[in-house]
């Protein structure tokens, strides 16, 4: 069974329209959430004064603002098949709270993970201000990682779309459960490349768009067996290209 | 160009025989001699008969698309029927593995094609084999045609050429192997073929009168054009690996004859230690292949397939995505090795569209059947495909109903009724009551009772979601209180319930259209219940250690 096509486009439009306006928020970057301020606080480097004066230029909160509203951007796409089915299997009062619920639950995953993550960004600007170092080795660690059994078992995890129950507060529990499963699968699979575009002092919009890029077509490779693999996992790119393809050669009905 | 002619195993090879009635070789022998030479080569040969196995499906390595095999049965270094020359220590390179293991496409509206591109690659291979031992050069695959009539020969047999053990030479028989066990578990080898009744699972070629290949989202109105709503060559496989549900060419007969043939060694209800060990090889797609009567089973299918296009002037998809196969999507090219060294043909469903206008290895290639009538053993369209919308509101009581009115295909469906947890099904029956939620449930019970063209009633799916296992030799007939509804094979359940495979470990879904059984509750004693009253009967036991599970037992309804 399948929702209609009316139903489904619905579904993604509104996760997309979602997504874009939280790229525009990130964009404009107001109040500086999306960048740490730098200061040259003391010539002979960290210290708990230059903490707390980062601290004080950079509040945690709007870090975890900024945080939030870079997964809901880069995030909330890969969500669309989810919901489209969560939708599907669930009672029609049920549908929008589940749907809610569900992302809710991994949203929630994911700001839970941001906490360490921005403790590093945090920790990087400290010992590294507006240096190359942290993201070059973060990027490192990223590549290594993205190679990785581990990762691709991650990847796999993501795939795991379980039928969840559809009365009461069972369909819910379950749903909000079900999204902070697929969140921390997905926390597994992409932290460093999360992490990556912001430990960069300069270019960090470009670096998130491409990782978004990267991160919606592996989410959309099918499973594999998890060993090490030099595959880029580059689907969405192979779709595009496939698309155009047939476009151009005027086939597509 | 040739126009190679497969024919019919039984009719054609003097009812099944290696030789005809004046001695001379039939095709079935030279297709014997073939298949020997293939069985001669080791399995990193690309066209060993071992090889060209695991194309359609292997437990022996990890690939692309497969997880690591099984420690014990089905891993193939345990089939008895495997020699050690097969050298199955010595796997190909990874990277011709990745390309072309694996690779049978089940569940999904490609099942069609890729499966003719395997017959056309591995009947050239035969093809050469044969030439170079001085057989025929016009040599074609042969089909049996287990659903054939005749009052010749009994063709729901396996093909006598297929059991016995020695060539007319004395030599060991290639086409036979040990692991077929029959449905019955006797080593009986034929096809039950019937209507689909609760007695037992048939097959049958009720498929042949569905009258569209595939859609993208939703089912047809279920009746004439579509049997079951999953359509002939099955739903769209596109972007996400949703279940798509198996066509109606596949469900029945492709995967009845499967499971039939491969069936379960013992006695079902007897044996007191069922286990997987038991199973025929032909039950399970990575392992179906190394039986040589897949290839016949097949060139069955692909006839079917022919004949409901040529003489049923039905049409394939023209939608491009059908046509350019799955790299519309993202996903792996097909490809077959053509050589020793793994040469690849590239193909794509358009390439196969027609079994005359065929693309091989950049050549024109045709074959056609000796026999391309639609139906073998239905004469005549089954009852539920006369079952009209029109009748339908007849029956129904509805208004406004004029000759040849357009009625609105329904097509959102809606979750009504779901079972509670997951169920494990028991040998024989499990019963459930699948709750219905109120409100829904009324909405179903009032379109039938305002059934009329303007609105047409709501038509009523059960799906088990989530069927997951590894017992492939098996059946589920599906009743709803007490009222038949139609039986599947678990074809393919091993496979689909591997993690890292294509499916994801989701198992298989199965869709059963109940509109019939709910309009005749309506119509009796009326909707008002809380509950439906769901048995799931499994043909034979299941195995220790190897439950069958759904996922979730829901009742959605279609409207507009």
């Amino acid at each position: 069974m399948r929702l209609s096509r009316k139903q489904r486009t619905a579904i993604q439009l509104v996760i997309i329209g979602i997504s874009v306006l939280a790229w525009i928020v990130l964009l404009f970057n107001p109040g500086h959430i999306m960048t740490m301020e730098h200061c040259h606080i003391s010539a002979s480097g960290p210290s708990a004064a230059s903490l707390s004066m980062l601290l004080q230029m950079n509040p945690l909160s709007s870090q975890m603002l900024g945080w939030g509203l870079m997964v809901v951007a880069m995030m909330l796409p890969k969500l669309i098949v989810s919901v489209q089915m969560i939708y599907l299997q669930s009672f029609r009062n049920l549908r929008f709270v589940c749907a809610l619920l569900f992302v809710s639950g991994y949203l929630m995953a994911w700001m839970l993970a941001g906490i360490p993550l921005i403790g590093v960004i945090i920790a990087a600007n400290l010992f590294f201000p507006l240096s190359y170092i942290p993201a070059l080795i973060v990027f490192a660690v990223a590549v290594v990682w993205q190679f990785s059994p581990l990762k691709q078992r991650c990847l796999n995890a993501g795939h795991n779309h379980p039928v969840l129950p559809a009365f009461g507060w069972n369909a819910m529990r379950s749903a909000l459960q079900y999204g902070a499963v697929h969140g921390a699968w997905c926390i597994g699979s992409g932290w460093a490349l999360m992490l990556f575009p912001m430990l960069l002092p300069q270019g960090h919009n470009l670096a998130m768009l491409i990782i978004t890029f990267v991160m919606l077509s592996e989410h959309w490779e099918h499973p594999v067996f998890p060993q090490w693999r030099y595959s880029l996992r580059l689907r969405l790119l192979r779709i595009i290209i496939a698309q155009a393809k047939l476009k151009l050669m005027g086939v597509v009905c | 160009m040739n126009n190679f002619i497969r024919k019919n195993a039984w009719d054609a090879c003097n009812g099944g025989q290696f030789k005809d009635q004046s001695g001379n070789y039939t095709d079935l022998y030279w297709y014997a001699k073939g298949v020997e030479a293939m069985k001669a080569l080791p399995i990193n040969n690309a066209v060993s008969w071992w090889f060209y196995g695991a194309i359609h499906g292997q437990y022996l390595i990890a690939t692309a698309h497969s997880d690591p095999a099984p420690a014990s049965f089905p891993n193939w270094t345990k089939i008895a029927s495997i020699p050690a020359s097969a050298n199955l220590n010595n796997p190909p390179a990874q990277s011709l593995a990745n390309l072309f293991w694996d690779q049978c496409q089940h569940g999904s509206w490609f099942f069609p094609p890729w499966h003719r591109g395997y017959l056309v690659a591995l009947e050239n291979i035969l093809r050469d084999i044969i030439i170079s031992l001085n057989g025929p050069a016009d040599w074609a695959l042969p089909y049996w045609n287990y659903l054939n009539q005749s009052q010749t020969y009994k063709e729901y047999q396996i093909p006598p050429a297929f059991t016995v053990s020695a060539l007319p030479d004395g030599t060991s028989n290639p086409l036979y192997i040990p692991e077929r066990y029959g449905p019955n578990g006797d080593k009986n080898i034929y096809i039950v073929v019937g209507p689909d009744t609760q007695q037992d699972p048939s097959a049958n070629d009720e498929c042949q009168w569905d009258t569209i290949y595939g859609d993208l989202i939703q089912p047809a109105q279920p009746g004439p054009g579509d049997l079951t709503g999953y359509y002939y060559g099955g739903m769209q496989t596109g972007f996400s690996h949703d279940p798509a549900g198996f066509g109606d060419l596949e469900s029945n007969p492709h995967n009845f004859a499967h499971v039939m043939i491969g069936g379960f060694n013992g006695d079902a209800w007897t044996d007191p230690n069922p286990a997987e060990q038991t199973e025929g090889l032909m039950s399970d797609p990575g392992v179906a292949a190394l039986d040589p009567v897949f290839y016949l089973h097949h060139a069955n299918i692909d006839r079917m397939w022919t004949a409901w296009n040529v003489t049923g002037k039905n049409a394939n998809p023209s939608n491009a995505n059908w046509q350019a196969g799955p790299t519309a999507n993202g996903n792996s090219q097909f490809a077959m090795p053509v050589d020793a060294k793994g040469t690849p043909w590239y193909y794509t469903p358009a390439d196969v569209n027609s079994t005359t206008q065929i693309t091989f290895m950049g050549n024109g290639y045709s074959y056609t059947y000796d026999d391309l009538s639609l139906t073998s053993y239905d004469t005549t369209p089954p009852s539920k495909m006369q079952a009209t919308i029109s009748n339908r509101l007849i029956k129904l009581g509805g208004k406004g109903l004029d000759k040849g009115t357009h009625m609105e295909q329904n097509t959102k469906p809606e979750l009504v009724g779901a079972s509670d947890t997951a169920l494990t099904l028991n040998s024989g029956t499990t019963q459930t009551a699948v709750k219905l939620n109120t409100t829904a449930w009324k909405s179903v019970s009032k379109s039938l009772l305002k059934a009329s063209v303007s609105t047409p009633p709501n038509d009523v799916y059960l799906q088990l979601e989530n069927v997951k296992g590894t017992n492939n030799a098996n059946f589920l007939s599906l009743y709803i209180n007490d009222n038949f509804v139609q039986s599947v094979a678990l074809f393919g359940i091993r496979m689909a319930s591997m993690k890292n495979s294509a499916h994801g470990g989701a198992g298989l879904t199965f869709k059963f259209n109940i509109t019939n059984v709910i309009d005749n509750l309506h119509l009796g004693s009326g909707l008002d219940f809380s509950s439906l009253n769901v048995q799931i009967k499994t043909r034979n036991p299941i195995p220790k250690g190897s439950e069958i599970t759904v996922g979730r037992i829901s009742i959605y309804r279609l409207s507009q």
